[in-house]
């Protein structure tokens, strides 16, 4: 408040031209500031490989990290039979005891998108069908956030 | 301890009514799931620099003794011609507001008859995000639109036309007198139980509650406009049109009458500078054409206009800023360690509702902090300015300035969840009910989630937040030449509002810049 204090009654004993010149300079230096953040990232897209292992509805890498454009291949491994589900890109593939699931996909949208673990028992296998939610509770009780996967702009 | 007791038997009986006592800590699945990335250092830093740094440059053209008229640039729409048929043209207004009362119903049909599931059924993704999300950045971009399409104020308008059908001359309402002590209260109220449901109750988006949600609001709505009449009710107790008339003063249009007889005739809240009156859409629609203007005009003026600000208007706008900012911290890591640190008190009052207990004692004490920070820092603008009003008068005259950080924020927050989640609609608009239909062809519609790129989310929020803080520190000027009249002591003031309104918009970014923890 001080500092604040001071500054402006400095300001009120200089002429208006050069108050103009003061902020404008300001406002130049947070222009400045701006344009070299967007400038900054870059880099090519890369293919990127996760091998991931489910035991006890755990992920042994709890945060999968990416960059736009990058081509991502997860091997998924698990110990127990159900349902992986990469929340926004919407993949979900069945994963099962001593079988290898692999799921590969572009990155090609930014955010942080939760992976989660269905165990078999909440989703029927009817071709077709959607879950019934009718009954629901136990089914939302049984999703279980794996980790999550971060895709960042360059 | 009798406190908690009562409050913990209030909310035990609230999730007993909607079936939920049984052990569902968890939040509602594929509904609203956030996939923001928090915005980087850098960006955060950068805000919080250009936000100091632009606070000085517009303190310097105060110095300089500028902008302290009252008035501001206005362009009527309506004196195009071609604007003037379009914007006026029934036919659009009765489309647009019978499309209002359609969604109304449908909203209510799909609750109670459609899939329980909250990303299959219409009513939650409407309400939630559309609606809510939605006219919140519509009014604040564009213009209170809600004034118009509000589905309850034309219900009760259709109501009124048939009842006049058969007693002409009669109103509908019983006209009883409003009590005067009793002012917006009613709106704070159902407000805060809004937010609360918001930002707390954990089956907030299920469609069942929200049957009962809009039920109820409309049954408290239509009973208080038959009670005490449709203009008054909307006035003092319906808290959308409150929140939306507060949001609509940034806007950039303006509903105006030039003859100020008009605006006694209806009432006497909207009067602009004692000759005409702005945004009292009953008295624009009765008044002739030649005194009504449709105006353009800068942002966020339309919050400097003088008025006599009330307790119940302060309270209601503290607490609008507080559950604003509540809305962002409640998933930051540093609420998730609160959550931690109470949940062994919580827990065994509680049981499996805990975090939804805790959340709810967050939601409460948040304006309540919100006030006792800004009366001091009131107090505080007394203090150095001398100013003869007193800490409350001084803090209802400037509490408005502060709505355009809040306002910033929350386009800022909300930005990506309303353009990616929003998607849904589109699907649920062919399978509303979510029974498999495909009315429009949309059904099969995927969410588009590379619509918005992170990097421009975040130069949008960060931008956002330091425009909405110049804009409240400029009005604050504008509104301390104005009250305070010694220039000297006006500027003084400024500096404790100053110093408040950095550390309210720093803490907008600095929540932006968060990892969004959420409960799975």
């Amino acid at each position: 408040m001080n500092i604040n204090g001071k500054f402006v009654m400095e300001l009120g004993l200089v002429r208006s031209s050069r108050i103009h010149k003061v902020v404008l300079a300001r406002l130049m230096t947070c222009a400045a500031f701006l344009v070299l953040i967007a400038a900054c990232g870059g880099g090519e897209p890369e293919e990127l490989t996760f091998d991931l292992e489910i035991s006890d509805r755990q992920f042994n890498i709890v945060l999968l990290k990416a960059f736009h454009g990058d081509t991502l291949t997860l091997i998924i491994n698990s110990d127990e039979l159900g349902e992986v589900h990469i929340h926004g890109y919407d993949y979900q593939e069945d994963v099962s005891p001593g079988e290898q699931t692999v799921i590969i996909f572009e990155a090609h949208a930014t955010g942080k998108f939760n992976i989660t673990f269905h165990s078999v028992s909440t989703y029927t296998k009817n071709d077709g069908h959607e879950h019934n939610h009718d009954d629901g509770n136990d089914s939302e009780e049984s999703e279980v956030l794996l980790g999550s996967l971060e895709v960042r702009p360059r | 301890m009798q406190l908690v007791q009562v409050l913990r038997n209030l909310l035990i009986l609230i999730f007993a009514a909607g079936g939920a006592l049984a052990a569902q800590p968890a939040y509602a699945h594929g509904f609203g799931d956030r996939y923001d990335l928090p915005v980087p250092l850098e960006y955060y830093l950068a805000g919080a620099v250009a936000t100091v740094a632009l606070s000085f440059a517009v303190i310097g053209m105060f110095v300089r003794g500028a902008a302290s008229s009252s008035s501001y640039w206005r362009f009527n729409l309506l004196s195009n011609p071609l604007l003037a048929i379009v914007l006026q043209a029934r036919l659009v207004t009765t489309l647009i507001r019978s499309g209002s009362v359609f969604l109304l119903f449908l909203v209510i049909a799909t609750s109670i008859w459609g899939e329980q599931d909250p990303s299959l059924n219409f009513s939650p993704t409407f309400v939630w995000v559309i609606w809510w999300v939605g006219m919140g950045f519509l009014v604040a971009l564009l213009g209170n639109i809600w004034a118009l399409v509000n589905p309850w104020s034309i219900i009760f308008d259709w109501v009124e036309g048939l009842y006049r059908h058969f007693k002409p001359i009669q109103q509908l309402d019983l006209g009883l007198e409003y009590p005067g002590w009793l002012g917006m209260w009613p709106a704070v109220g159902l407000f805060l139980g809004f937010a609360w449901l918001e930002n707390s109750f954990p089956l907030s988006s299920e469609p069942r509650m929200i049957a009962v949600m809009v039920i109820t609001y409309s049954t408290v709505t239509w009973g208080g406009m038959f009670f005490y009449g449709k203009r008054t009710w909307l006035r003092f107790g319906e808290a959308f049109s409150v929140i939306f008339e507060f949001f609509g003063r940034f806007a950039p249009t303006e509903f105006r009458v030039t003859n100020v007889d008009y605006c006694l005739d209806c009432n006497s809240y909207c009067t602009d500078d004692q000759e005409s009156c702005v945004n009292c859409y009953e008295c624009w629609s009765i008044a002739r054409e030649s005194q009504r203007e449709i105006n353009l005009r800068p942002y966020a003026v339309g919050l400097g206009r003088r008025e006599n600000i009330t307790p119940d208007v302060l309270v209601f706008v503290i607490i609008m800023l507080a559950t604003v900012t509540f809305d962002g911290f409640k998933s930051t890591p540093i609420w998730g360690q609160i959550q931690n640190w109470l949940f062994g008190a919580a827990s065994p009052l509680f049981g499996p509702n805990a975090l939804a207990a805790i959340d709810s004692v967050g939601l409460l004490f948040s304006p309540i902090i919100f006030m006792v920070v800004y009366l001091s820092f009131a107090w505080m603008m007394v203090n150095t300015s001398g100013s003869a009003l007193s800490t409350t008068d001084l803090a209802g005259v400037f509490v408005y300035s502060l709505i355009p950080i809040a306002l910033a924020y929350n386009i800022a927050h909300f930005f990506t969840l309303l353009v990616i989640v929003g998607q849904l609609i589109i699907p649920l608009a062919s399978d509303p009910f979510g029974y498999g239909w495909d009315i429009l062809g949309t059904a099969d519609y995927k969410v588009n989630i590379a619509l918005v790129n992170a990097k421009f989310a975040w130069i949008l929020a960060v931008g956002v937040i330091v425009i909405g803080h110049i804009l409240a520190v400029y009005l604050a000027h504008v509104i301390a030449m104005r009250s305070i009249r010694d220039p000297k002591s006006a500027l003084r003031s400024q500096y404790p509002m100053l110093a408040l309104m950095v550390t309210y918009t720093a803490i907008s970014l600095w929540i932006i810049a968060q990892p969004i923890v959420e409960p799975v």
